[in-house]
């Protein structure tokens, strides 16, 4: 049998170097949810009306690569009978920094997916805070309204 | 060759391949209590007709209406009072004299019209934005009005 050349065990090495460390997938953990509420005028409802109250989501960036987030615009997954949504546009904004330091991105309301990159960033922790919002010129009906931002983290 | 496929192999052991995109959905709750607010909006004033000087009103010239601007969240009742006169000059002859009020709404209110009426009116309002009442009074009198300021008054109240 033919023994594996010096520059053949480095790489074996390094490989086996990387056995325990994470894969290439971005793992996300710890999303905490958000509180809407309505404006003075009832034609928003939202995080960042009459307070600030984002949900938040951290995720564990893979090792050796770096990862695409997409962020997808909000939809209304509840809302009370006599609601007219006849006019109503959802907008999602959201900031994203590693360790709550470097900023990578930072995304005004829009009503449209967004992605960004987090270049080759390895083994670190992002941090993403979301707002999301409904305007709504006919007014919020009473009662309770639940809005939903899927956010998905490509490798 | 034989480097790299060690390489690829043991990478595979250890997992590193290209692993499939991870997804959260992040939701946002809230509650939207009913109710009914109305904001003091500007005052009206009175201009007197004096083609015939009878008719002392905020659609007269020199006048203008009175706004209020209401918030409707639910099932509520805009009643809009009889209006009252609450100042006059000295020498002023009420009898024969009749106090109306009209009304108009914008926006969630422009299905609300009331023409002048002497009387109470109430409308029943659901949901709406912020929207504002435009609100007029005037008072007529055969009698005439001798100089002097007037002031006529309307209660608009809001309720479920």
């Amino acid at each position: 049998m033919r023994p594996v050349s010096r520059l053949g065990a480095r790489v074996v090495a390094l490989a086996a170097t990387l056995a325990p460390l994470p894969g290439l997938a971005c793992s996300i953990s710890l999303p905490a949810s958000g509180t809407l509420r309505n404006s003075m005028s009832n034609t928003v409802l939202g995080s960042q009306v009459n307070g600030n109250t984002p949900a938040t989501v951290t995720m564990v960036l893979p090792l050796l690569s770096g990862v695409s987030v997409t962020v997808n615009a909000p939809t209304v997954i509840q809302s009370p009978p006599g609601y007219n949504a006849a006019m109503e546009t959802r907008e999602v904004a959201y900031t994203a920094a590693v360790i709550g330091l470097i900023q990578l991105a930072n995304q005004g309301y829009t009503s449209a997916a967004t992605n960004f990159s987090t270049g080759l960033l390895g083994a670190v922790t992002l941090t993403m805070t979301v707002h999301n919002r409904v305007n709504n010129p006919n007014g919020f009906a009473p009662g309770t309204y639940t809005t939903r931002t899927l956010v998905t983290c490509h490798p | 060759m034989r480097v790299l496929a060690v390489a690829t192999t043991l990478g595979l052991l250890a997992g590193i391949v290209p692993a499939s995109a991870q997804s959260v959905n992040l939701d946002f709750t809230g509650t939207v209590i009913p109710g009914c607010t109305l904001s003091a909006g500007d005052g009206g004033t009175l201009g007197l007709d004096y083609s015939t000087g009878t008719t002392l009103g905020s659609e007269e010239a020199g006048g203008d209406a009175a706004h209020v601007t209401i918030l409707s969240i639910g099932a509520n009742t805009l009643t809009v009072g009889a209006p009252t006169r609450t100042g006059q000059a000295g020498g002023y002859v009420a009898t024969g004299e009749a106090i109306e009020v009209s009304y108009t709404g914008a926006t969630g209110l422009s299905s609300i019209t009331q023409a002048y009426t002497p009387s109470q009116t109430t409308n029943p309002i659901t949901t709406i934005a912020a929207s504002v009442l435009t609100v007029h009074n005037r008072i007529t009198n055969p009698n005439g009005f001798p100089n002097g300021n007037y002031s006529t008054r309307t209660v608009v109240t809001c309720a479920p």
